[in-house]
């Protein structure tokens, strides 16, 4: 029966976007962004708002290195006013002229390159406010698009954030997002990031908070609670894959109430359940293993390096054989 | 209450009717021995009428009433020592001091209450329902004066006791026998020297009658009628023949054939009728001829006289000790400020044997914070010793040995055998020393249980944990990390202070650090662990139990310390304890 929860801690460490470099890094592109669309957009007026992984704290350091940034900019007019949402999307991308900048189905993206890498990308979601109160549109197509394909979608962008905070008590709400960045980068070491193969994020997130289950155990003594994550990991990789009939469907749990995985073809889908039942295998196998040693080695097949491996025996790792002790008598 | 308010109160008294044809008693009358003898300096009488009688009674107040009760009188001499409760002039005992709470602003209600409980008295004492009450305040009823001092145990067998005179007391002690006697008379002296100890054995011999004591069996009847003043030979023997067993009859028969001396005495123990027992006493002189007791005649002066007792089966349950306690056998080891508390309470709660184990000596500068104060300038004997002779000395019949040793050496060297006490309480403070004793006795088979306690710095509290081999944990739990912690550190995970923090201050330099905590907290501590001890040996805890109290930690913050989440906990919760001890993984028991 292995635990490994210091692995564990040491992996979100190493995978989680923190307060560091990269995302002062992104705050930074992100204002730079959204001062020259101010400067130069000359109207409609608008505020902005992160969003995504950003917003919900579920974000992990990119594999090959393309950290991303959501941005929802909410203009201050109406969908009468623009009948055609691809034109107001067209302002930003021309308020933008010098950046690489992209307009794309969902959203305008700004590129920050190096040396032909992208290292950064700011996706801006174009919104405006809908009849319903803290409802939005979502300005979706692109140049070229027939009409059926450009809409104000009706859409929550904050609506899983706030899902999240309700759904969870504070402790288990960190474990649930610790969860959700094991199983993104898992999928990040696991699928092409071209296409459609890859399960969304978006999706995945959704996926935990409707099956998630914290794991943990309370120290009666200590008073004080301590999580699992290897048991709630695996609990909700089971939960995915018991609902995979044969399709895993999650859904937006707001509206549209899109089905976030609608878009991975029969057989992206087939492969997508197949590595998670592979997943969910691991997960059992390393739990079960008497030896922390193999159980680590076991989980870095599946989530890489960044997973610590274990090399000595747990009590030998713990450190401060010395310490301060207030005990009298 | 002023003498003139008491008269003013007197005549509200008699208005309100409390007795028939009531008046107030004569101002010259209060001059009288009743009047003095019992503080009244203002009284009532008439007429009650109890149980188809009609009794003059007399009503007296003290200038302390109605804080202090009334005193009742029978003015009829006839019933006089005749019934039970009813003294010399006639004072009626209706109701012990203790346990009552007056009205202080009801005067008349009180005193017509205490009237009423006076009088169910004597009806009580009229009608023979009471008679047993004779026995039960036997030691009350009997003539003479306090003697000496019982520190014999009054158990079931008659067997003969000696008496001797104490010679800084002047006063006779009873004593089991030559042994006890000379622990007795060695007791105050500071070196135990052949020169202190003969003039002591010679005095011994000077002053030595032997005599008997006899505890009579179940409730005696009392003599009818009940003798008023000093009591004949005959009504003695007659109690005493009339209530023992043909068995003790015959070893009395025995042990009063051929008595040497001209003067002898008798110890009796008296059972009474609601639990407990008298000793009172038999003193007899210018004896002629056989023992006084026995059938052949002969003549002697008989004296009645009273003990005082001094033996731990009569003082243990008087200070609200347990009894059954005195069999029990603690280890205590460590006698530092929790220890040194601890080592006392344990003995007053009834703890029969008591062994210290502690190799340091008292240090000046723990003076304020040590049950033993500062140390002697001239000897420094190891606090272990210095303590069980300070016992020793205030309790007798209590056996306390100290050893001037670390428990670890004790046990290495076989001085000290785990398994023959009935509980091994550790108040080290040290973890490593407390550790080290949990895993030694873990491997023994018929090990008693264990009790640690140990308290934090600066007043925010004191843990007690006993560890039972019928339920699961022991003290390596508290210091085994939850195996889902992320981040595990050595600590004790009852601790009220955060991990890794230092705690310990120096007054001068390297080898004085020392963990701030006063005396009272010692107290409190050892109040804790000596509640939990009781518990455990009195068989009414089984289980393994961690209990903690929680100070307000006000100097603990402004020390800059920071309080662990169990600080968080409920104060009652705390103290109530938890049994949840067990740590899987725990490397001394397994997490079993
Ligand atoms: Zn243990």
């Amino acid at each position: 029966m292995t635990i490994l929860q210091t692995e564990f801690n040491k992996f979100n460490d190493a995978i989680r976007l923190g307060w560091d470099n990269e995302e002062a890094r992104l705050r930074e592109r992100r204002d730079a962004v959204i001062d020259r669309i101010r400067e130069r957009m000359g109207g409609p007026s608008f505020s902005h708002f992160n969003q995504g992984s950003y917003e919900l704290r579920t974000g992990v350091k990119p594999v090959n290195g393309d950290y991303d940034i959501d941005v929802g900019l909410r203009f201050n007019t109406t969908r009468s006013e623009w009948p055609d949402p691809v034109a107001l999307k067209q302002r930003v991308v021309d308020a933008l002229s010098g950046y690489k900048v992209e307009l794309r189905r969902p959203c305008v993206t700004v590129y920050y390159q190096r040396r032909n890498e992208p290292l950064y990308h700011v996706d801006l979601n174009v919104y405006v406010p809908a009849e319903t109160e803290g409802m939005l549109h979502l300005a979706v197509g692109k140049v070229g698009d027939a009409a059926p394909l450009k809409e104000w979608r009706f859409t929550d962008p904050l609506a899983l954030g706030a899902a999240l905070d309700t759904t969870f008590a504070a402790d288990d709400r960190e474990q649930c997002r610790r969860v959700i960045r094991y199983l993104k980068r898992w999928k990040d070491s696991n699928f092409p990031a071209q296409g459609n193969a890859a399960p969304k994020g978006i999706g995945l997130t959704a996926a935990a908070l409707q099956w998630f289950t914290p794991a943990r155990e309370r120290d009666g003594v200590a008073n004080r609670v301590h999580h699992d994550d290897l048991k709630a990991l695996s609990g909700l990789v089971w939960a995915m894959l018991a609902h995979a009939t044969p399709r895993l469907v999650v859904k937006l749990p707001v509206p549209p109430h899109d089905d976030l995985f609608r878009r991975m073809s029969e057989q992206e889908m087939s492969i997508f359940v197949a590595k998670l039942g592979e997943l969910d295998e691991g997960l059992r196998r390393a739990l079960a293993d008497a030896d922390e040693g193999s159980a680590s080695r076991t989980l870095r097949e599946f989530f890489g390096e960044d997973f610590p491996a274990v090399t000595s025996s747990p009590t030998a790792r713990r450190i401060g054989a010395i310490v301060s002790s207030g005990s009298a008598g | 209450m002023h003498a003139d308010d008491l008269t003013a109160t007197a005549e509200l008294l008699c208005a309100a009717g409390l007795l028939e044809q009531g008046c107030v008693t004569p101002a010259d009358a209060l001059l009288e021995p009743w009047a003095r003898l019992h503080g009244v300096v203002a009284a009532i009488e008439g007429v009650a009428h109890v149980d188809g009688h009609a009794l003059a009674l007399r009503l007296g107040l003290t200038p302390r009433f109605p804080g202090r009760l009334p005193t009742v009188f029978v003015l009829d001499a006839r019933l006089h020592g005749r019934i039970p409760h009813v003294f010399q002039h006639g004072h009626v005992c209706y109701q012990e001091y203790e346990g009552v709470l007056l009205d202080r602003y009801q005067p008349v209600a009180v005193a017509r209450e205490a009237l009423a409980r006076a009088v169910e008295t004597i009806r009580r004492g009229l009608t023979g329902e009471n008679r047993a009450d004779f026995i039960e305040e036997l030691a009350l009823y009997w003539p003479g004066a306090a003697e000496g001092l019982g520190f014999f145990a009054a158990d079931a067998q008659i067997q003969p006791i000696l008496r001797f005179v104490l010679p800084w007391a002047g006063t006779f002690a009873f004593v089991r026998d030559r042994a006890q006697a000379r622990e007795l008379l060695v007791a105050p002296m500071p070196l135990r020297v052949p020169e202190v100890m003969a003039p002591l054995e010679a005095w011994f011999d000077d002053t030595v009658t032997p005599g008997l004591y006899i505890p009579l069996e179940d409730v005696p009847r009392p003599p009818d009628p009940f003798p008023l003043g000093p009591w004949t030979r005959a009504q003695v023997a007659q109690l005493i023949r009339h209530n023992l067993s043909d068995g003790q009859r015959r070893r009395l028969e025995q042990l009063t054939r051929g008595l040497k001396t001209r003067s002898t005495f008798v110890i009796l123990r008296v059972p009474r009728p609601r639990g407990g027992d008298h000793l009172v006493g038999i003193r007899y002189d210018d004896i002629r001829g056989a023992h006084p007791l026995a059938r052949a005649t002969g003549s002697a002066t008989m004296t009645q006289f009273r003990v005082e007792r001094r033996d731990p089966g009569y003082l243990v349950p008087r200070g609200g000790g347990e009894p059954p306690l005195r069999a029990k056998r603690v280890l205590l080891v460590g006698c530092g400020a929790i220890g040194g508390h601890l080592a006392g309470e344990l003995v007053r709660c009834g703890v029969g044997h008591l062994t210290l184990v502690d190799p340091d000596v008292l240090r000046p500068e723990n003076a304020y914070r040590h049950v033993l104060g500062a140390p002697s300038l001239f000897v420094l004997p190891a606090k272990s010793l210095q303590l069980a002779a300070e016992i020793q000395q205030r309790y007798r019949g209590v056996e306390v040995s100290g050893l001037a040793a670390s428990i670890e050496d004790a046990l290495d060297q076989g001085a000290i055998d785990v398994t023959r006490y009935d509980l091994v309480l550790s108040a080290t403070g040290d973890p490593n020393v407390d550790r080290g004793l949990n895993e030694r006795l873990h491997r023994l088979e018929h090990r008693p249980p264990l009790l640690f306690t140990w308290l934090e710095p600066l007043g925010i509290g004191g843990h007690a944990l006993v560890v039972q081999r019928s339920s699961p944990g022991c003290l390596d739990c508290l210091f085994t990390p939850h195996p889902l912690d992320a981040s595990p550190v050595l600590t004790n995970r009852a601790a009220f202070a955060a991990a890794g923090q230092v705690f310990t201050r120096e007054l001068a330099g390297c080898g004085n650090a020392f963990t701030p905590y006063s005396s009272l907290d010692a107290l409190r501590t050892a109040e804790l662990a000596g509640r939990l001890a009781v518990e455990v040996l009195g068989g009414r805890l089984r289980e393994t139990l961690l209990r903690s109290w929680k100070g307000d930690g006000a100097a603990f913050h402004a020390a800059g310390l920071r309080t662990s989440p169990r600080y968080e906990m409920e104060a009652s919760a705390l103290e109530r304890g938890g049994a949840d001890v067990v740590a899987a993984g725990c490397k001394v028991c397994g997490g079993r």
